[in-house]
């Protein structure tokens, strides 16, 4: 028996072999496939708001948005540019026609489609009245009030809004004057292709994530202050809402990927409560290429 | 025993200012609104002479300065003091006392006016608001009462009493309507759509109410006409409702009229002194200055009652035509005939007359005895002279002077077009010219003595300047005297150097803080005398601005100043300040260890210094020092590892606290420390208590306790320390490391180790522009706007140099006549050097006389010359600034300037600071001026600038480093837009509003002059501007202190 054995170890040692692979291919063929390198997905790299600590002390005061969706797709970007359109009409003369919000609204749609700029690119659309003093702009409280309307423009993908560095930067914005005129402008255009699907956090672990500190602090909201602003310690952030977004990061990274956005109020060292944003990727943890910083 | 001066004191001037004290009048100045203040003013103002309109805003406004009267009083009656000098010190005291008194009596009998009076405004405020209210109820009857109708009905009837003085004009009335519609709507259409339904109703009822009450507010004004005060404030009103009569745009400004009345009011008591006639040309003169003040034009402009410069002469010719009158009425009145104004004169002193000074010209007032000198220094107001008299002599003229004072100094205004006449202004050249020989006697000695020291010596440096300083206002009031004879009849030099001082002295640091960019303005004493004469001459406002414009060429009195870490050792007329660190060791140990601790550090250190006969800093450098060895020792223990401190260390280093090391180290202390005290306690108390098992049970708690408390007292004393040593541990080290650096045992790790090359690296930034360079540590208050460079004449400077000391800086200056021909040019060209050591004294270029007498536009002037370098050259910024001064015959205007600055830079010049705009070309103030209030509320913490040259180029001469770019899209919409902010040591400047983002990133390096991005409108701007922020030490500081002083945009 054991000469038998040795005389014909190698067609017993091929046989195991097949063997091993057949057992393979019926038990591990069907378990969900761990996607594989080429599969994961960069990291998104936000910029964080200038504060001093790594550290944030979270507290959360929201309750479930509606049913998430388990899966979302990534989408590859490209042709991603943000033209500026300045000084088109430098006056701020003549009779006031914008009587309502709509008409402002309307007169900036009208300016991105004669600049042929699709649709698609004003979905959820934010309005702002700002009053003119001198060469600056300052919030105004009433459209009665206002000397311009600024139109803010997010696209939105299936319902989803995308966000740039901060969830209240406009990806597109138009200056509308009193008189009807588009006073300066600017917008943010690309092209996108869906490229997989992958399963989301829940809510609850994405909130253990941000106390694990592995959300970003991206939005500080520092009102008309600007200059060289000093960083900020930030004491605490009660979050009071949350919401789905997708980030299209500013700089060459060529995915655009599902995002937690956190929004609350931050507890600031010798200033009180100022209003907060913080991202933290919606896409699970395994499929990124590298760990979470 | 008393001296009869003081017997005199005692029984008259000191009960005075004792009673002064105590009356309620002034004992309610304190406490009592503004407005009434002002009303008491008046009323001292009525009884006093000019001297008191000093003393009374700036020091009776607290009993404070009663106080200190009464202290000088107490001094004189001090036994033993000679007679003389109780006289001499008290000599004008009578005087004062006779006003004060005075002042008492007017101010008593307005206190009861004003009661009477108050209850009449309330009384009246109260029936307006009685009026509008009900028909607001009527008309609204919706409206809640409490929450609208009731403040709705304030604030019309606010802006209706506001108005109803002038509400008999149409256009008046239709300003009233559209002030109370947009009050209405303002406030209170957002929660009463009621309102905004009836937007008219709010003025009709104004109207309305504003009809009725009409002759009810005249009553009131009559009455507050009538109220028992002095023929001067009489005056005030009358000239207030002259004004108001003959100005109506004023008239629409309360404030405007205020102001223009309030200078016209000061020059009442010249009528005692002047023909009819005269007085009113005077007076013209007077209004239409006041009218050309930039700031009464600000006042007006607020209401949009700017009034064209032809317009001005009219109205000041009415004004002055219904003054007149007045005023002859009040110098003929019985109040006035009790001042000593108009008491006759005291008779001119006997003075011989020295000769002129070796070698100059012949004086018009060569000499005087040398007692004026010791009086120099007497400025100020009464009490300040009280202090500084120190000889009879001198204490009985000075006295003089103050009863004359009035009329020596009123008629400045005058005195541009008129030479005045008649016996007394005769007299006061008699009295006051010997002084400026006097003091000239006092100044040559003063340098000679100077000159006698040794060389170099920083009290020869100053003295020397000090002197120098002086005499050269000395000479130029001679040549103003000389060119100008009437000026020698009104103004002695000792009255016009009283007038230049008191006011440069008052301010003197805090125009050192601000390093005005005053030398920019004029270049000689000259334009001085012009700028003073021009505003007036009197009015301390105004003569304040004249002399804070003119502050850097007459250098006054800054040398010996200490600012901040820094003193003045060196101020010469035409040139700017240089300075030099106090004791550059122990100032650089102070001022790096002192930014990190605090306050209450601070001054524990400084008891324990004192307790132990040391100076603050030599104990903290000595800390330092040791620190820094200990530093040293650190990393190489850190890495040995194996023992127990180095780990220690090591553990310490990797949690970053050194609080930890003191807590450590402080626990284990105080765990032995207090356990062997606990010990020794507790067996005392024990044996004490319960003999020896006491003992042994007090020993076991008090070893238990004692180790207990000592653990953690010690921690957290031990912690604390840590903390504190930690910072100074750094520094010291950082200081030590420098040290050694530049005496070559390490690499340069200090701009202190920088090394001394005897060539020198050299940059050339030459920059059209209005700026120059102040090395100071204070730059947070607001500068002062520089003049507007003349349309017609423009002057650019160019620099070569070639790096090598020893070689010449090469100037090219070319002045352009733009339009049409100018002359009478003269130029100015000042060089200053801010350096590591001591600074070269480069001189003052003046090339009036070696110029054409005219340029024709087409063909410049071009003037080239050379400064020749030396090793004191080395690590210098050489600045230089040319200004220029022409007369333009066709339109028979003088005194247009230009200006330009440019800069060199040599080696490795103390301080690198941002010069000037980042823009070129035709820079101006497009919209927020730095610490202007935003309609947000915000203080606008930069300058906006706009060019019609849109590049931006590093206002640094040298390398900075990038510190934050916003440059994503996100940037786009925050207020800043695309934005950069970059800075060298201290200095950071940041740009906003680029229209692109800057090719820079964070780290990166740019260039000295460096282009790095371009103007826009990105952000909030709503036109291209940029949004210029300078930051020293992280605080946002004024940039008109940084050579950024541009005209407003047309």
């Amino acid at each position: 028996m054991i000469n038998l054995l040795k005389k014909y170890k190698i067609i017993l040692l091929l046989a195991g072999l097949a063997l091993v692979l057949f057992l393979i291919k019926i038990f591990w063929a069907n378990k969900p496939a761990t996607p594989s390198v080429v599969e994961r997905l960069p990291f998104p790299v936000f910029t964080q708001a200038n504060i001093t600590n790594r550290t944030i002390n979270y507290q959360f005061n929201f309750s479930q948005p509606g049913n998430l969706p388990e899966n979302l797709p990534v989408y590859k970007v490209s042709d991603l540019k943000t033209e500026t359109f300045p000084e088109i009409k430098p006056d701020y003369v003549g009779s006031p026609v914008v009587s309502e919000d709509s008409v402002a609204i309307q007169a900036a749609k009208t300016f991105l489609q004669e600049k042929g700029i699709d649709d698609n690119f004003a979905g959820l659309s934010q309005l702002q009245y700002r009053q003119i003093d001198k060469s600056e702009t300052f919030s105004a409280s009433s459209s009665a009030q206002a000397d311009i309307f600024v139109v803010n423009f997010w696209p939105q993908i299936k319902d989803i809004t995308v966000v740039s560095d901060t969830p209240q930067s406009p990806l597109t914005s138009i200056w509308v004057g009193k008189n009807g005129k588009t006073e300066k402008a600017f917008a943010t255009t690309f092209s996108f292709t869906e490229s997989g699907s992958f399963s989301l956090r829940s809510l609850q672990t994405a909130s253990q994530d941000l106390v694990s500190q592995k959300g970003t602090l991206v939005w500080l909201d520092e009102g008309e202050n600007y200059g060289y602003l000093p960083p900020k310690t930030v004491l605490g952030i009660t979050l009071q809402k949350a919401s789905l977004a997708y980030y299209l990061p500013s700089t060459n990274q060529e995915i655009m990927e599902p995002v937690f956005v956190f929004e609350g109020t931050a507890q600031i060292q010798g200033e009180g409560a100022i209003k907060a944003a913080v991202y933290l990727p919606a896409i699970e943890e395994k499929y990124f290429l590298s760990p979470e910083p | 025993m008393e001296n009869r001066y003081q017997k005199f004191l005692k029984n008259t001037l000191k009960p005075g200012l004792l009673s002064l004290q105590q009356s309620p009048l002034l004992t309610e100045v304190n406490g009592i609104p503004l407005t009434t203040f002002n009303i008491l003013v008046r009323a001292f103002r009525a009884g006093l002479s000019d001297e008191f309109k000093i003393v009374l805003p700036h020091d009776l406004k607290n009993l404070a300065y009663l106080q200190t009267l009464l202290d000088k009083v107490e001094i004189l009656l001090s036994p033993g003091i000679p007679e003389e000098t109780t006289l001499a010190n008290a000599y004008s005291l009578p005087w004062l006392m006779e006003n004060y008194e005075n002042a008492q009596k007017v101010g008593s009998e307005q206190k009861k006016w004003q009661t009477t009076y108050n209850q009449q405004v309330a009384e009246f405020n109260r029936k307006v608001i009685a009026g509008v209210q009900t028909e607001l109820e009527e008309k609204l009857p919706s409206l809640p009462k409490e929450e609208i109708i009731k403040p709705l009905a304030i604030d019309i009837a606010r802006t209706v009493k506001e108005a109803l003085p002038y509400a008999a004009s149409p256009e008046q009335a239709e300003e009233l309507v559209q002030r109370v519609t947009q009050t209405a709507l303002k406030n209170y259409a957002s929660t009463a759509k009621e309102i905004q339904k009836n937007s008219e109703l709010p003025a009709q009822i104004a109207q309305t109410v504003a009809q009725e009450n009409s002759q009810g507010f005249r009553e009131l004004i009559e009455n507050k006409i009538k109220a028992p005060v002095s023929p001067l404030f009489n005056t005030q009103l009358a000239v207030e409702e002259t004004i108001a009569t003959n100005f109506p745009a004023a008239a629409r400004n309360p404030k405007a009229v205020k102001a223009i009345s309030a200078e016209v009011i000061g020059r009442i008591h010249a009528a005692a002194g002047m023909s009819e006639e005269d007085y009113r040309s005077y007076l013209t003169q007077t209004v239409k200055a006041v009218l050309a003040q930039e700031k009464t034009q600000q006042l007006l402009q607020e209401t949009g009652t700017f009034l064209p410069m032809e317009k001005q002469t009219e109205v000041a010719s009415n004004i002055s035509r219904e003054i007149t009158p007045e005023a002859y009425k009040l110098a003929s009145s019985p109040e006035f005939a009790q001042t000593p104004l108009a008491g006759g004169l005291p008779a001119a002193p006997t003075m011989a007359v020295p000769p002129s000074p070796p070698g100059g010209p012949p004086r018009p007032y060569a000499g005087s005895p040398d007692v004026y000198g010791d009086i120099f220094f007497s400025q100020g107001s009464p009490g300040h002279i009280l202090t500084s008299l120190t000889s009879p002599q001198a204490g009985e003229n000075i006295a003089k002077w103050i009863i004359t004072g009035g009329l020596i100094r009123a008629p400045i205004g005058f005195a541009i077009d008129s030479i005045p006449g008649g016996p007394k202004m005769e007299y006061l050249l008699d009295l006051f010219g010997p002084y400026l020989g006097g003091m000239e006697q006092g100044f040559r000695r003063q340098l000679a003595e100077a000159q006698s020291l040794p060389k170099g010596s920083y009290k020869r440096l100053r003295q020397e300047g000090e002197a120098r300083t002086h005499l050269d206002i000395i000479d130029a009031l001679n040549d103003q005297i000389e060119q100008n004879p009437w000026l020698g009849k009104i103004y002695s030099g000792r009255n016009l150097l009283f007038r230049f001082l008191h006011p440069v002295r008052s301010i003197q640091l805090n125009i050192m803080q601000r390093s005005l960019p005053a030398g920019i303005a004029v270049s000689s004493l000259t334009d001085i005398l012009s700028a003073y004469i021009k505003y007036g001459g009197y009015g301390g406002g105004y003569v304040t601005e004249a002399v804070l414009k003119n502050f850097a060429s007459f250098g006054l009195k800054v040398i010996g100043e200490k600012i901040g870490l820094y003193e003045v050792v060196d101020v010469y007329p035409h040139q700017k300040y240089v300075f030099k660190p106090l004791n550059q060791l122990k100032t650089k140990i102070k001022e790096s260890i002192y930014k990190r601790i605090p306050q209450g550090a601070k001054d524990l250190v400084n008891k324990i210094a004192a307790r132990l006969g040391l100076s603050a800093s030599s104990l903290m450098g000595g800390i330092g020092i040791a620190l820094s060895f200990l530093a040293f020792l650190y990393e190489p223990l850190k890495k040995l590892g194996k023992f127990l401190v180095a780990m220690l260390a090591g553990l310490i280093a990797q949690y970053g606290t050194p609080a930890l090391i003191g807590a450590i180290g402080g626990g284990l202390g105080g765990l032995f420390a207090g356990g062997f005290l606990g010990f020794k306690l507790g067996v005392a108390i024990g044996a004490a208590i319960g003999g020896p098992i006491g003992a042994v049970v007090g020993a076991i708690v008090g070893t238990v306790l004692g180790a207990f408390f000592g653990f953690f007292g010690g921690a957290f004393a031990g912690a604390g320390l840590g903390i504190l040593l930690s910072g100074l541990a750094g520094q010291a080290a950082g200081f030590v490391s420098g040290l050694l650096g530049s005496l070559g045992s390490l690499p340069s790790l200090t701009p202190y180790a920088a090394p001394i090359s005897a060539t020198a690296l050299a940059t050339v930034i030459p920059t059209a522009g209005i700026y120059f360079i102040v090395v100071s540590t204070a730059f947070e208050q607001q500068g002062q706007p520089a003049p507007v460079q003349s349309e017609y004449v423009t002057v650019s400077k160019g620099a070569e140099f070639s790096g090598k000391i020893g070689d010449h800086i090469n100037y090219i200056l070319k002045v352009v006549a733009t339009k049409t021909k100018i002359t009478k040019i003269k130029i100015t060209d000042t060089t200053t050097a801010t350096c590591q050591g001591t600074p070269p004294e480069i001189p003052v270029r003046t090339f009036a006389g070696k110029i054409p007498q005219e340029i024709l536009p087409g063909a410049p002037l071009v003037l080239t010359y050379q400064v020749p370098t030396d090793p004191t050259f080395n690590d210098c910024l050489i600045t230089n600034t040319v200004q220029v001064e022409v007369d333009v015959p066709e339109l028979q205007r003088g005194g247009e300037r230009a200006f330009t600055t440019n800069n060199v830079s040599i080696g490795n010049p103390p301080v690198v600071m941002p010069i000037g705009p980042p823009l070129k070309g035709n820079v101006c103030l497009s919209g927020y001026d730095f610490n202007e209030r935003e309609p947000n509320g915000i203080i606008h913490n930069g300058i906006d600038l706009f060019s019609d040259q849109p590049n931006l180029y590093s206002p640094f001469l040298k390398d900075s480093k990038v510190l934050s770019v916003c440059k994503s899209p996100a940037c786009l919409s925050q207020p800043g837009g695309y934005s950069i902010t970059f800075g060298i040591g201290p200095y950071v400047v940041y740009a906003g509003h680029l229209a692109s983002p800057s090719l820079f990133n964070v780290g990166d390096t740019i260039p000295g002059g460096a282009l790095f991005g371009t103007m826009g409108s990105t952000g909030n701007s709503s036109g291209p501007h940029v949004h210029y922020i300078i930051y020293y030490n992280g605080k946002a500081v004024d940039p008109h202190s940084y050579g950024v002083n541009p005209p407003k945009c047309p």
